[in-house]
């Protein structure tokens, strides 16, 4: 495939599938406009911050606020380039997808960060501190039990490591490597129950002083990330492309959904942790779990 | 241009995004507002196009609504809702009714506004820059300090005593009055270091006029049905619970609590109980309310109601109450007295009050002078119990992390309309 | 490598086009903000100070551990794709590194480290 082919494909995945994200979360609020109304939420929301200004505040730091929403969405795609969507080598088939995919995603960390420094406001400076202290936390157990996935496809490529899923799921050969992923991955796209930087508490946090455009751009980027997330989740977790009947795309497009739905449902029914509570939570919990998952999976593999 | 005109088309049919300043008499008409069919209020004027300013304000909100306005991004436009006093802001238009007149109204500007029927309006407060520029060079640079003089006017955060050889900046900043996660009226002037509190001060302006009083205001000058004594406390602990759930991100079950508020009938406990049933399962209890906001032991709680229960303190006025001693009431208690403490008190309580509302028939409270309130215990001379929460703030808050002040200050249930006036605080 | 060519091009072509997108639409037709509009959003209140200040972190500890356990994350790397083949020997020698880290998280968490100082 060439690079324009990918680029193609990796912008036409996220465009559709941030659709489709923001689709469902609306539903799982549970307003009571039903399907009609939620299919046609996006675009009248789109239409809404379009018309919207983009304020600034006193002294912003202009270029980081540009930045921000850019990197976001820019990491988001480089992330989904090295997952194949109906055989090994289709997308970008890089040998080491999954260093490129850790990379990108703990690089998040500084988009946002700066997205909450740039207004130089109050709260939504907190926010961006906050999200730091949460990746630092989880950082380390998102990426171990993704590079845990490689240990018996012997090879960093995703590609590889759904094909080494053609007897069984990793879903079932390493049982606490989907939970984890998916609680780091929420913390992540700083998505409900961990949507701290954003978080009620903050009147929005680093989104507070962001209107119009740039506020479009910035959900429209999260709402990549999370379908990056959910991409490379079910490639490495549920088999990616590997299913029976149905051709390998459709099996790809029909996992992602499934854990798009539930980080969906999961952000909107679960309360939003507290932030000490957290650092606690990824370090005491999640990174032992982590490595007991490193290690039993490998001791299987053997 | 034409693809504005169809943008502007797309977008009226959609959610407007409201800003609310709630003044008094209004709380609970906002939170029903959260009902309404494609209203949806944001905590932030960046993100809203329409300001609601809804009942009474004082003179002194002026300044605070204004510059809330300015922030709005625009195209912006405001509506009144029961507002008497146009001279605060001016209104493009007063609502004088109910949920479905507001909503309706608000609609119906949200459209004018974005197909250029109405002008957006101009900001209220003067184009002049609040501190004379002290700055060196055009970025502020050349002069002494981090980024020499005062970029912009304002002065630097202040420097923080030493602490091991570290040297660390105090940011003071005052949130409020129109803050979403604090009571209509509040404002604290903090001081911030990183997410911690390190001083506080309630600021004892008041934003809200006096409040209309509702039936337990009522209740202290005349007999009155115990049914509808406890509907209302059922209906006011159900708003307050749909409130923390909000600020704890929880908006699935924020809107069952809001929806369960205005359709509860007295010995309906079932749905209640299966709504505490999905607080529970959403986690609330260990991610967010475990061991946040619990009182100093030297604090008095008496009088202080659920706030006073939910650490052990069995005392409710209700209990002294032949009517209520008739129905076998006996108050409720936990032992915890932090934030879910609290939630799961009135929780309790409002399974209670409904299951009393039920079976109360004709039964009237003598309030004899002293009715227990959903905050805590009204007399008919003395302040209310808001007027003692305000006054704990600072001892209780000092040292916390920004998100458990909020929790802990929403625990409370204060109603800043109660509050006396300043100089009466003690 | 055309497959690391592809990821740059996929970033920049990502970056490029939100960037772009915001700058095109911000641009035409806009007027200047006044003053109060630009005020920083506190509820109402009006700040005295600057936002931007030297952040005084409480998890300041934590975040030294985190970089003790992100180096660790580089070996592992190479030695997930070797695993297999180098056997109990791999297995071995990584758990004693990772119980050398253990033993610094759990003096971290003693210490209170995973909580606001």
């Amino acid at each position: 495939m060439t690079a324009l082919g990918i680029l193609v494909q990796v912008m036409a995945l996220l465009v559709v599938g941030a659709y489709i994200f923001v689709v469902a979360d609306r539903l799982m609020v549970g307003t009571e406009t039903g399907v009609r109304a939620a299919l046609v939420y996006p675009v009248r929301r789109l239409s809404f911050l379009l018309l919207q200004p983009v304020t600034t505040t006193e002294r912003p730091d202009f270029e980081a606020w540009i930045l921000a929403p850019s990197l976001l969405f820019g990491l988001a795609a480089v992330g989904a380039v090295p997952i194949p969507l109906d055989a090994p080598s289709a997308g970008g088939d890089i040998p080491a997808g999954l260093v490129l995919f850790g990379a990108a995603m703990l690089i998040v960390l500084v988009a946002v960060y700066i997205f909450g420094w740039a207004p130089n406001s109050a709260l939504p400076m907190i926010g961006g501190y906050r999200f730091a202290a949460m990746v630092l936390s989880v950082g380390i157990p998102f990426s171990l039990v993704v590079l845990t996935t490689a240990i018996p496809a012997e090879s960093l490529s995703v590609g590889m490591i759904v094909e080494a899923q053609s007897n069984l799921w990793f879903v079932i050969e390493q049982p606490l490597g989907l939970p984890i992923y998916l609680v780091t991955a929420a913390a992540i796209a700083f998505w409900g129950p961990f949507d701290l930087p954003e978080g009620s508490d903050l009147a929005g946090g680093i989104a507070a002083e962001a209107s119009g455009p740039r506020l479009a751009t910035w959900r429209f980027a999260r709402a990549a990330l999370m379908v990056t997330l959910a991409l490379m989740g079910q490639a490495v977790f549920l088999g990616g492309y590997l299913g029976p009947v149905l051709p390998g795309w459709l099996w790809t497009v029909i996992k992602t959904l499934i854990l798009l739905v539930i980080l969906a449902s999961a952000g909107r029914t679960l309360a939003r942790m507290r932030v000490q509570r957290f650092v606690w939570f990824g370090w005491v919990i999640l990174l032992p779990l982590a490595l007991v998952d490193v290690f039993l999976s490998g001791w299987i593999a053997l | 241009m034409e693809l504005k005109e169809r943008l502007a088309h797309l977008a009226k049919t959609g959610d407007v995004p409201v800003f609310a300043v709630v003044g008094s008499g209004h709380r609970s008409p906002v939170r029903r507002l959260r009902l309404s069919d494609g209203i949806n209020l944001v905590a932030s004027p960046r993100h809203a196009a329409v300001l609601l300013v809804a009942g009474t304000l004082t003179e002194a909100a002026t300044e605070t609504v204004s510059r809330v306005h300015d922030q709005m991004a625009g195209p912006r436009v405001t509506v009144g809702w029961n507002h008497p006093e146009p001279s605060i802001v001016p209104l493009a238009e007063n609502v004088v009714g109910g949920v479905p007149d507001v909503t309706a109204a608000i609609r119906q500007q949200f459209a004018n506004v974005l197909t250029g029927t109405i002008p957006g309006e101009p900001p209220l407060l003067p184009n002049v820059d609040p501190v004379e520029w002290r700055g060196v060079g055009p970025y502020g640079h050349g002069g002494a300090g981090m980024t020499g003089g005062n970029p912009y006017g304002r002065p630097l955060p202040l420097r923080a005593p030493a602490r091991d050889t570290l040297e660390l900046d105090q940011l003071p900043i005052t949130i409020g009055p129109w803050f979403a996660g604090f009571p209509p009226g509040l404002a604290l002037r903090v001081l911030l270091q990183g997410d911690v509190v390190q001083g506080l001060e309630v600021d004892s302006t008041r934003f809200v006029s006096d409040g209309p009083g509702g039936v337990f205001e009522r209740a202290l000058r005349e007999p009155t049905l115990i049914r509808d004594l406890e509907m209302d406390r059922a209906r006011h602990h159900l708003e307050w619970m749909a409130d923390a759930l909000l600020i704890c991100g929880v908006d699935r079950l924020a809107l069952r609590a809001d929806r369960l508020a205005s359709t509860i009938e007295a010995g309906d406990v079932q749905r209640v109980d299966r709504l505490i049933a999905s607080v529970r399962r959403s986690l609330l209890r260990p991610m967010t309310m475990r061991g946040v906001g619990v009182l100093p032991p030297d604090v008095d709680l008496t009088g202080l109601g659920p706030v006073a229960r939910a650490a052990g303190v069995a005392e409710d006025a209700r209990a002294a109450e032949d009517g209520y001693d008739d129905l076998g009431f006996t108050p409720v208690t936990h032992t915890a007295g932090d934030a879910w403490a609290r939630f799961s008190q009135r929780a309790q309580e409002t399974t209670q009050a409904i299951d009393l509302a039920g079976r109360a028939g004709n039964r009237l409270a003598f309030g004899s002078g002293a009715v227990e309130a959903p905050d805590g215990l009204h007399r008919a001379e003395g302040s209310r119990p808001a007027d003692r929460f305000v006054a704990m703030l600072e001892v209780v808050l000092n040292g916390e992390e920004w998100g458990d002040l909020v929790t802990t200050i929403q625990s409370f249930d204060i109603d800043m309309e109660s509050v006396s006036a300043p100089k009466d605080v003690p | 490598m055309v497959g690391i060519g592809a990821a740059l091009v996929v970033f920049v072509a990502a970056v490029l086009t939100v960037g772009a997108a915001q700058w095109v639409w911000s641009a035409p037709g806009e007027r200047d903000l006044t003053v109060p509009e630009r005020v920083p959003f506190a509820g109402g209140a009006e700040p005295e100070f600057h936002a931007w200040n030297r952040f005084h972190i409480r998890y300041y500890a934590m975040a030294l551990l985190f970089l003790a356990f992100d180096m660790e994350m580089v070996f592992m790397y190479p030695w997930a794709v070797v695993f297999v083949r180098e056997g109990l020997l791999a297995l071995i020698e990584m758990l004693m590194f990772i119980l050398i880290l253990v033993v610094g998280m759990v003096y971290a968490w003693r210490e209170k480290s995973f909580e606001w100082s």
